[in-house]
């Protein structure tokens, strides 16, 4: 049975990220995996009859005994600041946006501390990574377009990141020592080196990036 | 208490979310000679012969339909003398669960002789739904049937 009969409209292909991205929902939601009508094409998609040997292909794998997750992985959102691919452990990022207008606060936004940022009509302080980091811009990169939002010992702070990548799962074990190259201030703050199958970033400790925001931002 | 939602035929069902064990897709049934009709058969959840009820049948909608969101909702059944059983049922479409908190209205208790797996019911937005009762989902002759699998095993 083709799903695309099931399907009741594949708007996305349409006017969402597939198609000329003209939906009107599109600047809200940023992608169309964020929107009911997606999700709920999504699902009709498994009102499929299953393709032959699907049923015999699970039964196998369901007769062997269940496979044991390794204790020492976490979960981390990899996102990128100018050049560099960080991490930060998702038990403390509360959410991801399109970058919001950032209100400078007179004497205080300096290099690290930008300003104040409206989330939810909450005022949230917002900081620059990549100066608290000394990591480089790409050159010629636009302006951040997404911010991330965090909850960094119940103390909310927003960065303006480039990029996001989703969330991985990081080996504990596999967590490598920081290179000696690595800037010192960035040093400061990490927990170690983590691969992902894409790429190498580097694990932000919440806890030290928190006293380097505070001190580098001129609160303590 | 958190409940799975599960859907058999056009309605759906609330169950335990602690009695679930796995959700897993349609297996390979082996069927059972001489079993209920609700019995569909046996497969291997991890090297254990598992009977599947279809939730659907019992509801009197027809067996449950091959589709790609047809699943098989692991549950770990509690006997009296505190054994713990394991048991599949099938249904479609578990992708939703629902919070229930002691504020909420309480289930009503329902006390069906034709169907003593459904237990309660509550309701879901604009939706009632029975909630059903693991306990009571194997009919007693293929319990033995079982043990005396597991007993030569």
């Amino acid at each position: 049975m083709n799903a695309r009969l099931l399907a009741p409209d594949d708007c996305w292909s349409r006017i969402g990220v597939s198609g000329d991205g003209s939906c009107e929902k599109l600047p809200e939601l940023v992608h169309c995996r964020n929107c009911p009508v997606f999700s709920a094409g999504g699902r009709t998609l498994f009102e499929r009859e299953p393709p032959p040997g699907y049923a015999e292909e699970w039964t196998k794998v369901l007769a062997l005994p269940k496979p044991v997750e390794a204790p020492g992985t976490l979960t981390a959102t990899v996102f990128r600041v100018g050049e560099e691919w960080l991490a930060l452990e998702v038990s403390h990022v509360v959410r991801v946006g399109v970058a919001r207008p950032i209100r400078r606060v007179p004497h205080r936004s300096g290099e690290v501390l930008l300003g104040l940022v409206n989330l939810d009509g909450e005022l949230v302080l917002c900081a620059s990574l990549a100066s608290l980091l000394g990591v480089s811009d790409v050159p010629g990169a636009p302006p951040p377009g997404r911010y991330l939002a965090v909850a960094l010992a119940g103390e909310r702070w927003v960065f303006p990141v480039d990029e996001i990548d989703g969330v991985h799962r990081l080996e504990q074990e596999g967590l490598g020592p920081l290179p000696s190259t690595l800037s010192e201030a960035r040093a400061r703050h990490a927990r170690g080196l983590a691969r992902t199958s894409e790429r190498t970033v580097t694990l932000l400790d919440a806890a030290r990036l928190l006293a380097g925001l505070r001190e580098r931002g001129g609160l303590s | 208490m958190l409940y799975v939602l599960l859907s058999a035929g056009p309605r759906r069902y609330a169950l335990a979310a602690r009695s679930v064990v796995e959700v897993v897709p349609l297996l390979r049934l082996e069927p059972l000679p001489g079993a209920p009709p609700s019995v569909r058969g046996l497969f291997s959840y991890r090297g254990t012969p598992v009977p599947a009820v279809d939730v659907s049948l019992l509801a009197g909608a027809g067996a449950v339909p091959e589709r790609m969101s047809t699943r098989i909702v692991v549950v770990s059944v509690e006997e009296p003398g505190g054994r713990r059983r394991l048991a599949g049922l099938l249904a479609t479409s578990v992708t939703e669960t629902v919070t229930r908190s002691a504020s909420d209205a309480p289930p009503a208790g329902l006390r069906l002789p034709e169907a003593p797996w459904i237990e309660s019911a509550f309701v879901v937005g604009d939706e009632v739904v029975p909630c059903v009762r693991v306990e009571a989902f194997l009919p007693a002759e293929v319990r033995s049937l079982v043990d005396a699998a597991e007993g030569a095993a």
